[in-house]
């Protein structure tokens, strides 16, 4: 009885851990950003936040965007409203020190 | 006990199996100052002002000769040999009425300078017989610096300026050719380095929602 109960536990937390599917379309956009397809990922980014899903998360991955295409000023106002949002996220504050560094080094380079 | 701790083992095992990783993204960008070989008509060299003890070989020709093949071969465009008297030090107002002459082209030219200091040192020598005596020798020192700028021959603009500098100790005075290949192919092959890098990869953190 003691060991089936044990199983029972292990098969549950094996099932929860398990690949599942995307949970939303902000999911989706990560997955599509990672395999290199920023501008369909974009669209679900902003798709998310029309319905009024504004999370830092959302804001940093536009940031990203932004920063790869070059536009270095959408870039810094999204990782501004992402840190307004989250303003202790690690890896948030990582991004947006990069982003900065990267932005200083250009300015020296011209 | 035994299969307590076997459980606790395994959940924890899973625990950090399961856990998620960040997501990395990296992206390449644009390296600011990269030069666009391919928007100009045509790409010359020429007119570098040369400062240097050294004849042979000469550093003119050997110049000419990297960019107009190894450099050449790198940028994949052909690059012109045209004679200039002076380059930078020309003054400015007569080079860029000759530039005029070549519209839509980059011409790519410089200072190309060597410095030989020479001293004498003691130093461990083999005499006729193979035995090891100390003697005086003399030693050169050499430095090498090239500074190469790209100019834009319409708006007469120098898109990029690099200088490079190779510094050799304790060469033979009498292998003034290998002393001199080894800072010059040590300078060009920094500068092919740094003409061709076009982007730089950047990384950051995909956040996820909640995160």
């Amino acid at each position: 009885m003691k060991n089936l109960a044990i199983l029972t536990c292990l098969i549950l937390f094996i099932v929860s851990c398990a690949p599942h599917r995307f949970k939303s379309e902000f999911d989706f956009a990560n997955k599509l950003a990672q395999q290199g397809l920023w501008e369909e990922a974009y669209f679900r980014w902003k798709k998310s936040l029309s319905r009024g899903d504004e999370t830092a998360a959302i804001h940093n991955n536009l940031a990203i965007y932004y920063e790869r295409a070059g536009n270095l000023q959408s870039a810094e106002a999204e990782y501004k409203k992402a840190l307004k949002l989250d303003p202790g996220n690690t890896q948030l504050l990582s991004n947006y020190k990069k982003f900065k560094q990267h932005i200083e080094k250009k300015k020296n380079e011209n | 006990m035994k299969t307590k701790l076997i459980f606790l083992s395994v959940m924890i095992f899973l625990f950090f199996s399961c856990s998620q990783k960040p997501l990395i993204i990296k992206f390449p960008v644009p390296v600011q100052g990269a030069i666009p070989f391919n928007k100009f008509d045509k790409i010359f060299i020429g007119g570098f002002h040369l400062d240097t003890p050294i004849t042979d070989p000469d550093p003119e020709t050997e110049l000419s000769h990297f960019f107009t093949t190894d450099f050449q071969q790198a940028v994949k465009r052909k690059i012109e040999y045209l004679p200039l008297e002076k380059g930078l030090t020309d003054p400015m107002t007569t080079l860029r009425e000759k530039l005029k002459n070549y519209p839509n082209s980059l011409l790519i030219t410089g200072k190309f300078t060597i410095d030989i200091k020479t001293r004498s040192m003691v130093k461990d020598v083999k005499n006729k017989s193979g035995k090891k005596i100390k003697a005086f020798v003399k030693i050169q020192l050499w430095e090498m610096k090239m500074k190469v700028a790209f100019i834009e021959t319409d708006a007469f603009n120098i898109l990029k300026e690099d200088t490079f500098t190779e510094k050799l100790k304790d060469a033979d005075p009498q292998k003034g050719k290998f002393n001199f290949k080894s800072l010059f192919d040590s300078i060009t092959d920094r500068l092919l380095q740094k003409s061709l890098k076009k982007f730089k990869i950047q990384e950051r953190y995909l956040l996820k929602n909640g995160k």
